[in-house]
């Protein structure tokens, strides 16, 4: 069917036209929508899960901080607020010349880490600035029971054992506690739980009375006889607490660090051959690789046991790429049974060649090999620093243990087509691919904030001889070296 | 750049290459949009419907043919897939053809004017038109494509341009006068 001549116009005019369109917001609208590419995705999601571990390990960190600071502080307050409470066994009252504010301030500073600092003196702070206010005792003392009712329940419940081991036999309730153990925790919990309410209840009733100090005092001190019992508790989270400096002392020569790891690497393989009897002998395989990747993220702690020496421990997460060229190289010199024979491996497969032979025969071939792998690695380094300021160098060693697992294998000719497949587990059974491997390193720091640093390493890792399994046993010596750049914060 | 080394970067997922493809070709592909889409807002969309579908299947393009013409089949099915989803509705709009089309000799007509004089026509028409006439599709190919029988693609061709001269005749005749 032939077309008419205006159809003829249409179809130029229309095979030319072009549309003026406006491609940034096309392009925006597509890069929200188009699959990117999987290796921005990786190494975002790993940077996004080490920053969420830090945060949260952080957190649980303050929160302890916290609460042991919050307690310590609490005790003091009750103390200060009744007045003639009568200081416990154990407790340690003289502060020097300082005031008590300046003692819980000094205090916790002194215990303080890094974000548990911020919320510690935070919760100080607002209690010494209720003390301060002089519209009444009600004020402080309301804050002081708010303060404990949330405290209580989260000590008694947290570490039962530590209820038992308090020198609290005056009083009779703990006497009793005493003879047993366990069940009565549960009790223990409950009636704390009785006499908070109540005091709870007692407090909001002196909000709504008159504001009155001496109406104030007198319920103050109904509560605090009903507060005896939390006062107990309080002393057992005391002590602790008075446990804590020694804690305090590892927490505060500890790091917590993250970093990411882009690495390239070399292997070198050699196979068992299985040779006939008579056979004399081969000397082959000789193995290069053209790109071997490595992806790696790495989160540990890192103790310093002076200002120089250093040990550390971490868990990474290990992605390798392997995209091997096998250069096989068979060099022959054999005579069997009375002919000189040449053999020959390929992927697998022997290849024998009869025929007179003179001299050494060199055979190679390249084949590559690709192979993905994930690994679980566990290094440990110990090393020496050297500090100029903000600035610092340090020399690592140590040693690593992985395991892993092979994704998946391939063997593909020089053309890139696809030879054999191999499927993880066929390639590599699992419980084959531990290893032990040796590090070493340089590591370079900047303190970017007060206890923040930022790492940039270069570290080098060698694996030794390592077997592994495919039609044959392979053996395999692996290196690589790692580029990294981190960040660590003092705890 | 050569379109072949474009084309290799874009097939390995280069964002940057990606961007000068979309930047060098969006102009003709949603020139091929509006000419199947109802509006311009439905022509937006199935744009960038195909960007996506390109994007996804650019791997699978191998040297052979036009590089424009594997992209404007996309856009062409992705036309056809919306077509076929929003029939119904189409099919209801169609009744209210309000758009005035302002009359002069086709031969000036310009691209845009061409359309929306194809735009007075069905979905139906309009679509097998433009593939038999415009982008060289055969009717077995048309039938295949829009779910018809090859006769029914002849017949809805013959109908079309019918309507199409019926048009243009108007059209003439108002400008005479």
């Amino acid at each position: 069917m032939k077309l008419d001549h205006h159809e003829e116009v249409f179809r130029n005019k229309l095979q030319q036209h072009r549309v003026d369109i406006d491609t940034d917001e096309l392009w925006a609208n597509l890069d929200e929508i188009h699959p990117k590419s999987k290796k921005r995705r990786f190494v975002v999601i790993w940077w996004l899960f080490g920053v969420a571990t830090i945060v949260s390990l952080l957190y649980l960190s303050s929160i302890n901080q916290a609460e042991t600071l919050s307690d310590l502080v609490i005790e003091k307050k009750e103390n200060t607020s009744s007045g003639s409470e009568p200081l416990l066994q154990g407790e340690k009252e003289d502060h020097g010349s300082m005031t008590n504010e300046e003692w819980e301030m000094e205090k916790s500073s002194m215990d303080m880490g890094t974000i548990g600092a911020t919320i510690g003196a935070t919760t100080t702070s607002d209690i010494i600035d209720g003390n301060r206010q002089k519209t009444g005792k009600s004020i402080s003392l309301k804050r002081h029971l708010s303060v404990i009712d949330d405290q209580v329940p989260v000590v008694s419940t947290k570490r039962p054992q530590d209820n038992l081991i308090l020198n609290v036999n005056e009083d009779p309730i703990m006497e009793n506690r005493n003879s047993s153990k366990v069940n009565v925790h549960k009790n223990q919990t409950e009636e704390v739980l009785k006499h908070q309410t109540v005091a709870t209840m007692d407090v909001e009733r002196i909000g709504q009375m008159d504001k009155s100090e001496s109406s104030v005092e007198k319920s103050t001190k109904d509560i605090t006889k009903k507060m005896d019992f939390i006062k107990i508790k309080k002393v057992e989270h005391r002590a602790i607490a008075m446990n804590a400096p020694s804690i305090s002392k590892y927490r505060k020569r500890s790091r917590l660090f993250l970093n990411m790891d882009f690495g390239w690497g070399d292997l070198r393989t050699t196979y068992d051959e299985p040779l006939p009897e008579d056979a004399g002998y081969i000397n082959l395989l000789n193995s290069t690789s053209v790109g071997l990747s490595s992806q790696h993220i790495n989160l540990g702690i890192k103790y310093e046991f002076n200002n120089s020496v250093f040990a550390q421990v971490g868990l990474s997460y290990d992605r390798l790429v392997r995209r091997l060229t096998l250069r096989n190289t068979i060099q022959l010199d054999t005579v069997v049974n009375g002919v000189q024979e040449i053999y020959y491996r390929s992927a697998g497969d022997n290849i024998v060649v009869s025929g007179p032979v003179n001299g050494v025969n060199i055979i190679t071939q390249d084949i590559q090999w690709h192979t993905y792998r994930q690994l679980i690695d566990i290094p440990v380094h110990v090393g020496y620093k050297l500090s100029r300021g903000r600035y610092s160098a340090s020399a690592l060693a140590g040693i690593s243990v992985n395991i892993g697992q092979y994704v998946s294998g391939a063997y593909v000719d020089q053309d890139g087509l696809l030879i054999k497949y191999t499927s993880g587990e066929e390639l590599n059974p699992y419980k084959k691919n531990i290893k032990v491997s040796l590090l070493g390193g340089l590591q370079f720091a900047y303190r970017i904030y007060e206890k923040t640093d930022l790492i940039l390493s270069i570290r080098k890792r060698w694996i030794p001889k390592t077997t592994i399994q495919y039609d044959k046993i392979i053996n395999e010596k692996t290196s690589f070296t790692y580029a990294s750049v981190g960040a660590s914060i003092k705890l | 750049m050569r379109q072949q080394e474009l084309i290799k970067y874009c097939q390995k997922g280069d964002p940057k290459y990606q961007r000068i493809l979309v930047d060098t070709y969006a102009g003709i592909l949603m020139a091929t949009c509006l000419r199947y889409c109802k509006s311009e807002d439905d022509a937006k969309d199935c744009l960038q419907e195909a960007w996506i579908k390109i994007f996804k299947a650019i791997h699978t393009y191998e040297n052979t043919g036009s590089f424009k013409a594997w992209m404007q089949k996309i856009v062409i099915n992705c036309a056809l897939v919306n077509y076929r989803k929003r029939a119904s509705i189409i099919r209801i709009e169609s009744s209210n053809k309000s758009k005035h089309f302002e009359p002069k000799i086709y031969a000036e007509m310009s691209a845009r004017e061409i359309l929306d004089l194809l735009h007075r026509l069905s979905d139906i028409k309009r679509f097998v038109f433009l593939l038999f006439v415009v982008d060289g599709y055969r009717h077995s190919e048309i039938a295949e494509m829009l779910e018809i029988s090859e006769s029914t693609s002849r017949s809805i061709l013959t109908r079309a341009r019918s309507k199409l001269k019926k048009l243009i005749t108007c059209y003439d005749k108002a400008l005479e006068l």
